[in-house]
């Protein structure tokens, strides 16, 4: 679905490259987690996907990209729309601010590309179904909660069906309840046979993801299983404070990835000690 | 054959993203007051035209003017002096005015005496006063003997070129401190790409001394912007369009309906009131009791056509010509109160006329006929993103000074102080609207806002069965009263 050779995109204003060398394939119905720290090069890399850079981000892109077919770069707008889709951190910001109803929020990007108004209703409407939003149909978007903005943010996307699903950070501004929301709703697309790609700088966020990719200054440093990418690549301090202890003959578990999966095998350490203890 | 759109339809997704701002940005400065002896209402389109090039800016000061109208619509008649000035500040940073605060400085007096060109003559030809406090100077101008037009025309040349002067170094400290990055992203990024980076001594900090000066007094709740007052009347309900019809027909009446007429011999000359205006004035009131918004007419026209009328008569009548009179000790002139009046007049009805528009449409509505007629639809979402964008940056304004009051930023008056004071608060603000117009850029590119010049609506304007009806009746009075007037 995405095959990527030695793409680089440097920024105008910029003489080093924000994007170095990235080689990438990712097949239907995938769901990848990139992670890295900030200035990384993940929003780069999703905008570089997207078509948005260098077409807005002035820049110079090198290297080849071919998303289902097509160069997003190069491609006509509503064509790139249908193929890739791109969900922003601020979801506020993605909102148009200008559509009264989150109904209309919703299909106002099938306007733009010119679908018929009878198109808009029904495929709102479903998409509304399908996404269980019939409860804020009717509400103005921005007087909606930062999750259920970042949910209709995502349907808005949805709504033309892009093969490829490209998050960047969008649990960044949400609480605990609400990231669990989106990303059980990614991974769910993913299984329903989009393509996804979810960037973050939270291991917690792609819990779940069946690939990681670590980026580090422009470069994809990892890419493969997240075990071997949280493991090797960027440990949380739990995996670290196992590795430490495991080299110490003291961890007879498995590394955790998770601050969960740390908790429960403490847990159970110490349950092992309380009952050797005389 | 793919139609080609017009020049400004061409400006890409990261200069439609900005004008929400700039024209949010225009409103919110011209409802703020500032520390400084100007209103900085065009700081906005100076940005827009700055970073977006001429066609930006226009469209900037054309939309910005169109709202501010929304609270007192006599404004509308300085809607070619906010294009204007637009159109200038654009032109000049592509001759590189805005590579250092000096040339901004020299760039924005030209920018003022350009915009006091237009300005004067639609002052004087509208009475010769504006309804704010600078009527004071066209008053002093008249009292030193200047005519009306030159009275006006003074009055501008002292005011715009120290306005615009401060607009355009606001705005170019703005892009001097912009990250690159970020200035690159707009159409001009390139052009501006060698503006010298400079410190601000002035607004570095402030000393231990100054912390213990006044502070300023957070912002009170953030304005409401629109008049609409939601209801379910035949006139609400009617199209905007026939609305439009009779504002229309009320700006062309001020060509043709006299409203006093002299009669009597040369030796005894006498002005008498004619009917035309106070039977319009008081018809559309009547509307306006019958549909349930006279309070709401009456208050709009107590605080904008009213001081106008005062001051357009005042200084007429005081500083006119022909046969004078004595009163309150003052000899007024009958003949240049007489016009004036009639002036007053026809201003009051293009505001009543523009109330009953406003009082009962919401923008959106507005919009959607304008769009429905076919007025592009980046342009009715300029206009309704600024709508929705002037009440956050309002309180994002506050939120700024009430930080800035936290740090002991030093208040007080003069104009070097006004703008250490300013400033800090000015600057973030500006920055923050940029950063945001720039994320929005990039979600409004991803969701084919910049796909094609045309765009399916959601939902068409609903027409009532009397709407044809109604405004051949519009029609006819306004016709009725030009046959009668002139036969």
């Amino acid at each position: 679905m995405i095959h990527a050779e030695g793409l680089s995109f440097t920024y105008a204003t910029q003489s080093e490259p924000a994007l170095s060398g990235i080689g990438l394939r990712v097949s239907a119905g995938e769901a990848v987690g990139i992670i890295g720290c900030d200035g990384s090069g993940k929003s780069t890399l999703l905008q570089v996907l997207a078509g948005l850079a260098p077409r807005l981000v002035k820049g110079s892109r090198q290297g080849s990209l071919c998303i289902a077919g097509l160069d997003p770069a190069k491609a006509e707008t509503a064509a790139r729309m249908r193929t890739v889709g791109l969900v922003f951190s601020d979801p506020a910001s993605q909102l148009t601010g200008v559509c009264p109803t989150v109904e209309e929020e919703i299909a106002w990007s099938l306007g733009n590309i010119g679908e018929s108004r009878q198109a808009m209703h029904r495929k709102a409407e479903d998409l509304i179904g399908r996404l269980h939003l019939e409860h804020i149909r009717f509400r103005t978007p921005h007087t909606l909660s930062s999750g259920q903005q970042q949910l209709v943010a995502i349907a808005s996307v949805l709504i033309l069906k892009p093969k490829v699903l490209l998050f960047d950070e969008p649990a960044t501004r949400l609480d605990a309840a609400s990231r669990r929301a989106v990303a059980d709703l990614a991974k769910q697309l993913a299984r329903e046979g989009h393509t996804v790609l979810w960037s973050s700088s939270s291991l917690e966020d792609v819990d779940g993801f069946s690939r990681w990719i670590y980026l580090e200054r422009g470069q994809i440093l990892y890419d493969g299983a997240p075990r071997h990418v949280g493991g090797q690549a960027w440990p949380a301090p739990w995996t670290r404070l196992a590795q430490a202890a495991k080299e110490a003959g003291k961890w007879p578990g498995p590394m955790p990835l998770r601050e969960a999966d740390a908790a429960e095998e403490l847990r159970k350490m110490s349950a092992a000690a309380r009952q050797l203890s005389p | 054959m793919r139609r080609k759109s017009a020049a400004f339809l061409r400006l890409d997704a990261a200069a439609w993203a900005l004008l929400p701002f700039a024209v949010a940005l225009n409103v919110v400065m011209g409802l703020t007051a500032s520390p400084l002896p100007v209103h900085l209402d065009s700081l906005g389109t100076c940005l827009a035209a700055a970073l977006a090039g001429p066609w930006a800016g226009m469209i900037a000061g054309a939309v910005g003017n169109a709202i501010s109208a929304l609270q007192n619509p006599i404004w509308l008649r300085y809607f070619p002096v906010a294009v204007l000035i637009g159109a200038l500040v654009g032109l000049l940073t592509r001759c590189r005015m805005m590579s250092s605060a000096f040339l901004a400085g020299i760039a924005g007096v030209l920018v003022g005496i350009g915009s006091a060109c237009i300005a004067a003559p639609i002052t004087a030809w509208s009475g010769g006063a504006s309804g704010g406090g600078t009527d004071f100077i066209i008053a002093a101008f008249r009292q030193a003997g200047y005519s009306r037009m030159a009275a006006c025309f003074a009055e501008s040349l002292l005011v715009d070129p120290a306005d615009k002067m401060v607009s355009c170094i606001a705005v170019y400290f703005l892009l001097a401190i912009m990250p690159a990055k970020m200035r690159a992203a707009f159409p001009n990024g390139q052009l501006l790409q060698k503006i010298r980076l400079v410190r601000m001594p002035f607004i570095s900090g402030s000393s231990q001394h100054e912390s213990h000066g006044e502070r300023h007094e957070v912002a009170a709740g953030c304005q409401k912007i629109g008049l609409y007052v939601p209801g379910s009347s035949f006139w609400h309900r009617a199209t905007p369009g026939t609305k439009l019809l009779l504002l229309l027909c009320s700006a062309i009446s001020l060509f043709f309906l006299p409203g006093w007429a002299r009669i009597g011999s040369a030796q005894h000359l006498g002005w008498y009131p004619l009917p035309y205006y106070p039977a319009l004035l008081s018809g559309l009131f009547a509307l306006a009791l019958c549909i349930g918004v006279g309070a709401e007419l009456g208050r709009l026209l107590l605080a904008t056509a009213l001081p106008l009328s005062v001051a357009i008569i005042a200084i007429n009548g005081i500083w006119g010509y022909g046969d004078t009179i004595n009163w309150n000790g003052l000899s007024w002139s009958i003949s240049s109160a007489c016009q004036a009046s009639t002036i007053a007049m026809g201003l009051t009805l293009v505001a009543e006329s523009a109330g009953l528009l406003l009082l009962t449409t919401s923008v959106g509505d507005i919009c959607a006929y304008l769009e429905h007629l076919g007025l592009s639809p980046r342009l009715t979402y300029t206009i309704q993103a600024a709508m929705n964008l002037i009440p956050s940056m309002q309180r994002r304004a506050a939120e700024i000074r009430e930080a800035q009051s936290a740090r002991a930023l030093p208040a007080g008056r003069g104009f070097i102080r006004g703008l250490r004071t300013f400033l800090p608060t000015l600057i973030p603000l500006l920055m923050s609207a940029i950063a945001d117009a720039h994320e929005k850029a990039l979600t409004l590119e991803a969701r084919g806002f910049a796909a094609c010049p045309s765009r399916t609506r959601w939902s068409t304007p609903k027409v009532p069965a009397y709407d044809s009806s109604l405004q051949l009746l519009i029609a006819l009075v306004f016709l009725f009263l030009a046959v009668t007037a002139h036969s």
